[in-house]
């Protein structure tokens, strides 16, 4: 039930999360972020098992930050993608990640980039993509909407677009969405787009 | 595998364990650094060897970022260096992951001392040829702090220190001059004019001055300095 989607626009990249914790039939909580700053100018945005997801994004970030400073200059976006496939792969048939992450970002020379990669470690450089049940919903929006070089409202248009279907048609669709973009001034929270009032922090 | 389980550092009858002490050879061997802390600043500066016309300056940092809000600058053998730095980096990244929490300056410093210990009490391997100066700024207080370790594993807190070549008479000179709002006045002038400065704050972080700053302050300490001894001549001579 978790939807994470994503696209690219003329200058930046937007990824969108639903922030429902759930376990079983029981929502934990209703404002858990899913899309981790990576670095300062990469988003990842994952779903899947819940401890899975954290440690293992975690973990990438983690591994982001020595390599910079090991060398002096941060990863690149398809860089940073490759090392994440690679982590999933290596742990595919041994121990495996139940993750699946869409990772965004925007380097200096080459722009806006957005990244598919599924648990299974397929990885695919993409210009919108979505996971779980909402991607049936987003993927056919965005088919219908997207164009290359929309602009910021543009794309928000659709991202709300893309959540009032999955609202409607979804049966157990998540109440609130996290929308986050990262352009050249860096990664950052867009918005927050709720429906059920979340918990008290 | 028999072969490996020589120590290399043994004790000496009069309880010495001679390869610290010749570890702490190469350090005084090393190029100096000097450390200062300040209220609200820590300063590093490292000696830096006459360039080789040939050589491209910036591929030879010596003072590192191990995180955001710690740096690190050494005296001795430099490729040792690497390792320690390499070792401590990761270990800076592991305890965000584990505790998700920066270290603070005194963790990193007992892991990398303890590291240095390590080696002096393992089979066939041999010390750390290095002393380090360590600064930074505890990430909630925000408390800057300067440490330094040695080849034996010690380590301790100072609010200026210098390790390396000439280290015990720029050690005299920042006890004679220090002052709580020291800062990168204090590290220039006692190193002299080939040297490398970093400056950390708590919220900048790490900065390293150009030559053109550096050259500017050593400017300022020249005639600093020529005011004082004019100053001194002046009276006299009027008496």
């Amino acid at each position: 039930m978790e939807c994470v989607f994503g696209l690219v626009g003329n200058d930046y990249a937007i990824v969108v999360a639903d922030t429902s914790a759930v376990h079983s039939i029981l929502v934990h909580k209703s404002n858990e972020d899913k899309i981790m700053v990576l670095d300062s100018h990469k988003l990842v945005a994952a779903s899947g098992e819940p401890g899975d997801r954290v440690q293992f994004t975690e973990y990438i970030q983690k591994n982001v930050a020595l390599y910079q400073f090991r060398n002096g200059i941060p990863l690149t976006t398809a860089a940073a993608a490759n090392f994440t496939r690679g982590e999933l792969a290596t742990a595919l048939r041994k121990n495996p990640y139940q993750v699946n992450v869409l990772m965004a970002g925007y380097d200096k020379e080459i722009g806006p980039s957005l990244y598919y990669i599924d648990y299974i470690a397929t990885l695919h450089k993409v210009d919108r993509g979505a996971f779980g049940y909402g991607s049936y919903f987003c993927l056919a929006m965005m088919d219908r909407h997207y164009h290359s070089g929309m602009t910021v409202e543009e794309a928000i248009d659709l991202v709300d677009k893309c959540i009032l279907e999955i609202r409607s048609r979804l049966v157990v669709a998540p109440p609130n969405f996290v929308i986050k973009i990262v352009d050249k001034d860096g990664a950052r929270e867009y918005a927050w787009r709720e429906s059920v009032k979340p918990d008290a922090a | 595998m028999a072969r490996y389980d020589r120590a290399i550092t043994v004790f000496s009858p009069d309880g010495h364990l001679f390869q610290v002490e010749y570890a702490l050879e190469a350090v005084r061997k090393g190029n100096a650094a000097v450390g200062v802390r300040g209220t609200d600043t820590v300063v590093l500066g490292v000696e830096k060897k006459s360039a080789a016309k040939l050589q491209d300056s910036r591929s030879v940092r010596k003072i590192v970022n191990l995180d955001n809000h710690i740096a690190l600058a050494c005296a001795g053998l430099k490729a040792d260096a690497r390792v320690l730095i390499n070792r401590a980096r990761i270990e800076c990244q592991s305890h965000r992951l584990t505790v998700e929490d920066p270290v603070t300056v005194e963790y990193i410093t007992r892991y990398i001392a303890g590291l240095q210990q390590k080696y002096t009490q393992s089979g066939g391997v041999r010390p750390f040829g290095l002393s380090t100066l360590i600064i930074g700024f505890d990430p909630y207080t925000g408390v800057p702090s300067l440490y330094q370790t040695d080849p034996s594993g010690t380590f301790s807190a100072w609010k200026a220190n210098a390790t390396g070549r000439n280290s015990n008479s720029i050690r005299e000179f920042l006890e004679k001059n220090y002052k709580e709002t020291s800062g990168q006045e204090t590290v220039v002038e006692s190193g002299g004019k080939n040297i490398e400065v970093a400056v950390m704050t708590k919220d900048q972080g790490l900065r390293q001055l150009e030559e053109s700053e550096i050259d500017g302050i050593v400017a300022e300490i020249e005639a600093e300095k020529a005011a004082a001894e004019a100053a001194k001549k002046g009276p006299a001579r009027d008496a």
